[in-house]
């Protein structure tokens, strides 16, 4: 069965990834060839990343090497990944960074496709969120509030099922 | 976990990955989310009321005239996590008082009845609404218990797949349980019903009557629907 680290890939094989901002950095190839999209950045001096800075990828290669040995899952998993509301704590300590880290992490994730560490974001931001009310909300990630307080009680009203739970 | 406020507004996300910050929150808190914003009240629709794969086929056994009043469903139910509840709520002035109910549900009335005159009862009619949750058995299909006699189910409603029955070419439901459904001025409409504007699911006594809707019907009325007695 395959455990997701039995590629072609030797351990000592390393490659070059350029961020946005012209930083190098060389990783495992194991951990390029885990990530399609990774991998076909491999292209040495002159290849370089679109919109991931040097800060940023640094962190995402980071979550990457510690979770090199990590079984890869299948289609069949993503569910039971994405409703697994538990943590681990290394991930937990990785993500207590601001949220502007935070969201750019979640962002670089989504387009280098790292489906897991996208789904670990997402997972973390929902955590802020809950039982919080949507003003509380609002503030805590700066979002604009376009309704007329009468649109927000309609939408609450239409919604009104979800209170129940 | 220590986490300062952002100043940039990054939940102009792509929506797949908004779609996984609405699976990690329960319902309230989902709506608390999309309650922020027009964006987000627009994915958390998106989210909650996609094309369904199935609607639901509300049945009915109405063996009483005793309407309720109100009938909330679903538009539609699918999905893993989020269950839209269902209850019926009953007209509490059809209800007995509760007095009566000790002499098998005899009284209807908001006066003081013969029953209580005689025992030397005082009638005391149920003022709030009555709302009863419809429950599911062990074979899936949904019932509330009726208000009026003990142990009586009211309504079921099952969840059908209605695909197989939307005709290809106009997309619109051809059959009901019964018989055949016809389109009248863009609404799906079955015989049976006179009216379009009421379901007519409690109208008739001994009567089983199924109905299967789209989910361009189930748009025409908001939530909470009031059914005409």
């Amino acid at each position: 069965m395959d455990n997701g680290t039995s590629n072609s890939a030797s351990e000592n094989e390393t490659i070059t990834l350029k961020s946005c901002d012209g930083i190098e950095f060389h990783i495992d190839a194991r951990i390029a060839n885990r990530y399609t999209l990774l991998n076909n950045w491999n292209g040495g001096e002159s290849a370089c990343i679109p919109n991931v800075n040097g800060k940023v990828l640094e962190k995402v290669l980071e979550w990457c090497e510690h979770h090199i040995n990590d079984p890869q899952l299948n289609c069949g998993d993503d569910d039971s990944r994405r409703r697994n509301t538990i943590i681990e704590e290394w991930d937990e300590n990785f993500l207590s960074c601001d949220q502007d880290m935070l969201f750019e992490i979640i962002l670089a994730a989504n387009y280098l496709e790292i489906k897991p560490l996208l789904d670990l974001g997402c997972k973390t931001v929902a955590n802020m969120m809950k039982s919080k009310s949507p003003e509380e909300i609002r503030s805590a990630f700066n979002i604009d509030n376009d309704y007329t307080p009468e649109e927000e009680e309609q939408f609450r009203k239409e919604n009104e099922w979800a209170e129940d739970y | 976990m220590k986490q300062k406020t952002t100043n940039k507004n990054y939940f102009n996300f792509p929506y797949e990955t908004l779609v996984k910050i609405f699976d990690n929150l329960d319902n309230l808190d989902a709506l608390n989310l999309a309650r922020t914003s027009k964006h987000l009240s627009r994915i958390f629709n998106l989210y909650n009321y996609p094309t369904p794969k199935h609607d639901v086929l509300i049945s009915a056994i109405a063996i009483y005239q005793r309407n309720p009043k109100k009938i909330r469903f679903s538009r539609t139910i699918f999905g893993k996590r989020k269950r839209t509840p269902m209850y019926l709520e009953f007209d509490s002035s059809l209800l007995p008082c509760n007095n009566c109910k000790y002499y098998k549900y005899m009284c209807n009335s908001k006066k003081p009845c013969n029953m209580c005159t005689r025992h030397d009862l005082r009638c005391e009619i149920v003022e709030t609404s009555i709302r009863k949750r419809i429950k599911k058995t062990n074979k899936g299909e949904y019932f509330c218990i009726s208000p009026f006699t003990r142990g009586k189910m009211l309504i079921c409603v099952k969840e059908w797949n209605i695909e197989k029955y939307r005709c290809e070419r106009c997309n619109l439901i051809t059959r009901c349980g019964m018989m055949p459904v016809f389109n009248g001025y863009g609404m799906v409409n079955c015989s049976l019903s006179a009216k379009q504007e009421v379901i007519d699911l409690f109208a008739m006594r001994s009567i089983s009557h199924y109905y299967m809707l789209c989910r361009s019907y189930y748009a025409q009325f908001p939530i909470s629907t009031i059914f005409l007695i």
